[in-house]
């Protein structure tokens, strides 16, 4: 079974940690990878919230905007598809994450979209 | 070449209720997406349709708890991870899901391929 790990952060809290707190959290990925190894199946750290473009349709008109589907005080900031047996084994895992995340462990539908 | 992530929230509760013929109708506007971008030179290089937002859990300081870190109107459905050169483009082909998905973010990620873990997503850490 495929899970979604999005990884929700409060803006500005990379920025205000110290070099010695950014290595630990480095650290703590470096495990995460060590530990989960070949049942990563993707992953990735998103640009800004700035960056994000939406596209919304209402009646059918399209509309364009800039900035991500919803203002929350934690922002997607990344994420990890994993392969894992079940649920409880990827909130192990999880708990190797740095902890001032808020990571929201969600199943996929098995109909892989990818080629 | 820039990886993308288009994210897709919805009403999930309508979603569940659709017809499954209705939703055949759906999966084959993806079907047509998909066969879009690979006509138009984007590249999907994953994704997947998510269970409901009530089977997350959600881990925070350590403790776990039920459902999703945002308790928001629209929740993450599913999302594809694409490759492509061309923005605009690709936001013109996010055009064809018009009618089965209402809101659509387009967002790019960061590029780790210079470094051996291309594959963390906070190699150097969530950004703001």
């Amino acid at each position: 079974m495929k899970y979604l790990v999005l990884i929700a952060y409060r803006p500005g809290g990379w920025e205000e940690a110290s070099d010695a707190q950014r290595a630990e959290w480095m650290d703590d990925h470096n495990r995460f990878h060590a530990t989960v190894g070949s049942n990563i199946v993707a992953g990735e750290a998103l640009a800004g919230p700035d960056a994000a473009t939406t596209l919304r349709h209402k009646d059918g008109q399209p509309t364009l905007t800039d900035g991500p589907f919803a203002e929350t005080a934690e922002m997607i900031g990344g994420f990890y598809v994993l392969d894992a047996p079940d649920l409880d084994t990827v909130v192990e895992w999880c708990r190797i994450l740095p902890k001032g995340y808020s990571l929201e462990i969600r199943p996929c539908i098995s109909m892989d979209m990818s080629a | 070449m820039t990886t993308y992530v288009i994210l897709l929230p919805g009403d999930e509760d309508a979603w569940a209720q659709t017809p499954a013929a209705e939703k055949q109708q759906g999966y084959a506007v993806h079907e047509q997406f998909a066969n879009a971008l690979a006509a138009r030179g984007h590249a999907i290089v994953g994704g997947a349709e998510l269970q409901h937002s009530r089977t997350a859990r959600t881990l925070r300081q350590g403790v776990v708890s039920d459902g999703p870190y945002a308790e928001v109107a629209e929740q993450l459905t599913g999302f594809y991870l694409v490759q492509s050169d061309d923005l605009d483009d690709l936001v013109d082909c996010c055009r064809i899901l018009a009618g089965v998905e209402t809101t659509i973010e387009i967002r790019p990620t960061v590029d780790h391929s210079g470094t051996a873990e291309s594959t963390d997503p906070s190699q150097k850490g969530p950004r703001s």
